[in-house]
């Protein structure tokens, strides 16, 4: 097997607060190889974008890395309050936000942010890269490229704010991009829009891809490998096609009903009961295992490790959904 | 047939905007909602989409009279409300109630919920003092699911589908006959929009409420709605019975929203092959003549930039407004 690119190993992510440590991310590990899409599912609170955040780099004061390490091409990489800057975030490794207008600085036209990277990162002149802005603004489906690098951020509607936020990041040209629920705040059509941006963009440029969300549709059309998040957890990781057409881990499962279309369209919906624990008082064994039906006082007895349930697909249950449970 | 508890009828609400009037410019509106009829029967739902600025939310606020009516009429039960004013529409309120997205901007931090559900008793009178509102508070969390000792507790207390509860539950107080609910699972976690989405359809068959379930979401939507209504630019583009809708989409952007869906379905989203609609919704602000999809329709002919297409019955019960289907 190949290196892969960016690997996580076992990384443990907590928050200090006046309530006490918040474990946020509980010895997550995972890898992603060249060209290779994984999606990162979750809901609020799983850890999912203190993840990404750590990976760029990002995570802010009172989050902290307990332990574990990010590695990029096998060289780990920094983090804490005043890590070495490194030459592999904003260059290698580039990120989208889920708010581009919180993301994008009003103050200056669009053009201006992406010919910044550009001069900063291969010491372009101005002029060439501002021929170079108004290439990505074209790659990325904006209409009248040339015109619109002048424009500011909120002369740009939501999905092509989103688009140019997309720009910026590819102005690096990374090797993988992470997007945070990039598409979260859109209407449907205009998620579908970029969607169909990022798979094309993928293709052409074989960019790696770290997808966060805690839509599962948006996954299947966009990932080759799934990770799935609980409460600061993976759960259960595989190829795309194992974990929708069968899901081992109940929660997997759970999610994938509360978010199938109903033919039948009177019967009740199938959602989880229950609520994410408090990080603060997560339960002795597996985290999900007050809302699980299948629970039994094994489940309390520790917390489950990624074990092999079929090839290349791994969860976190003792007692995983085999056959008839697991299809949908 | 019964007759509907809430019948609009070519309903317009123009917001006339600040303009460069002073400079003697033209004077600009944005029609929010532009000429839109449409009622709902007893115990019926029926679901609203539309994408951001189609004048969704707008339309709902306009039936609880929450916004000028520009033109047209709002019926409630058989009284004419367009125009009810004063003590009148404060008496009105108590038959129409709004469910908010947001359960976490909805809910005043500093109140209990026992006083946040027990405000629009005392509002209306119908309780003179929070203890004598207790009972029916106390009625009224059991019947949204919550703990009893809930009432204690502050807002900050609960999750996000427990929020969305205590919001129902205010709305619940005064025993309204008519729900409008705007999203009111879209700020929730995917897991927990089941518990809500199944309390109001419980609500609905316990006290044969009618809603107006206004979201983006069509899954949730088909699910929850006897009838569908589609909004585009302010205009009712498609209303039929929701599966109808949902098999046989007649208007081209209705085909397109529902194609726009993603599934959880990893073969069918790698097979589809098909560009996503392009463009972006119009500005509701000084349209173009004709009709307001002709800018994004991939069937678009010159007769569509000219006239408006009438909403008209093309299957039973299922209407829609387009030249070509």
């Amino acid at each position: 097997m190949t290196t892969p690119w960016l690997e996580v190993d076992d990384l443990w992510i907590e928050f200090v607060t006046r309530r006490g440590i918040v474990p946020a991310v509980r010895g997550v590990s995972f890898a992603i190889g060249p060209g290779e899409s994984l999606g990162l599912v979750g809901e609020s609170g799983s850890g999912k974008t203190v993840i990404a955040q750590t990976i760029m780099g990002l995570l802010q004061s009172p989050g902290r890395v307990k332990r574990g390490a990010v590695r990029w091409q096998g060289k780990p990489l920094g983090f804490g309050q005043r890590f070495p800057r490194d030459d592999v975030r904003g260059h290698d490794i580039s990120i989208v936000f889920q708010d581009a207008l919180a993301a994008l600085n009003p103050l200056l036209p669009v053009g201006t942010q992406i010919t910044e990277v550009l001069v900063r990162r291969f010491n372009l002149s101005l002029k060439a890269a501002k021929e170079r802005a108004v290439e990505l603004l074209a790659l990325v489906g904006i209409p009248e490229p040339r015109e619109r690098v002048r424009n500011y951020p909120h002369e740009f509607s939501g999905g092509m704010r989103q688009r140019a936020m997309i720009a910026i990041a590819l102005a690096c040209e990374p090797k993988l991009l992470i997007a945070d629920e990039p598409t979260t705040a859109l209407d449907v059509t205009i998620q579908a829009q970029i969607i169909y941006l990022l798979r094309d963009l993928q293709q052409r440029l074989g960019l790696s891809l770290l997808f966060i969300t805690h839509d599962l549709g948006v996954i299947a059309a966009l990932c080759d490998r799934v990770a799935v998040c609980y409460s600061g957890k993976i759960v259960e990781t595989g190829s795309a096609e194992q974990i929708f057409a069968r899901p081992a881990h109940p929660y997997t499962a759970g999610l994938l009903q509360s978010s199938a279309a109903r033919e039948d369209q009177r019967a009740r919906l199938v959602g989880i009961d229950g609520a994410p624990p408090d990080l603060l008082a997560l339960p002795p064994g597996c985290a999900f295992a007050p809302r699980c039906s299948y629970a039994d006082a094994a489940c309390n007895a520790g917390v489950p490790p990624l074990v092999g349930v079929g090839p290349d697909h791994n969860a976190a249950c003792i007692r995983p959904l085999v056959g008839a449970e697991a299809v949908r | 047939m019964t007759p509907p508890i809430v019948a609009i009828d070519r309903l317009k609400v123009h917001f006339p905007l600040r303009s460069l009037a002073l400079f003697g410019g033209k004077k600009r509106v944005a029609r929010a909602v532009d000429d839109v009829t449409l009622s709902i029967a007893p115990g019926e739902t029926v679901g609203l989409v539309g994408e951001s600025g189609s004048g969704k939310t707008t339309l709902g606020r306009a039936i609880l009279r929450r916004v000028p009516i520009t033109e047209g009429t709002i019926r409630f039960r058989d009284a004419d409300i367009t125009r009810t004013d004063g003590e009148e529409l404060r008496l009105l309120r108590r038959h129409m109630q709004l469910v908010f997205q947001d359960p976490y901007g909805s809910l005043n931090p500093r109140m209990r919920v026992a006083d946040i559900v027990a405000e629009p008793l005392l509002v209306h009178g119908v309780a003179r003092n929070a203890a004598e509102a207790a009972p029916r508070v106390r009625k009224l969390l059991d019947l949204v699911g919550l703990p009893k000792d809930a009432a204690e507790r502050l807002p900050h207390a609960f999750s996000g589908g427990q929020r969305q509860r205590i919001g129902i539950a205010r709305a619940l107080a005064l025993e309204p006959e008519f729900l409008v609910a705007d999203e009111p699972v879209s700020a929730l976690d995917v897991s927990i929009r089941a518990q809500v989405v199944n309390l109001l359809q419980d609500l609905q068959a316990q006290l044969g409420l009618s809603y107006l379930f206004i979201s983006h979401d069509l899954s949730v939507v088909r699910h929850i709605s006897h009838r569908i209504a589609i909004m585009y630019g302010g205009k009712l583009v498609e209303i039929g019975p929701s599966k109808d809708v949902h098999a046989h989409p007649i208007h081209p952007y209705a085909e397109s929203l529902l194609d726009a869906v993603v599934t959880p379905d990893p073969v069918r989203e790698r097979a589809r092959a098909r560009a996503p609609l392009a463009g972006e919704t119009p500005s509701p602000i000084d349209p173009p003549p004709g009709c307001r999809f002709a800018s994004r329709c991939p069937l678009v002919i010159d007769r569509c930039r000219t006239h408006e297409p009438p909403l008209e019955e093309k299957k039973p019960n299922h209407f829609a407004a387009c030249w070509l289907r």
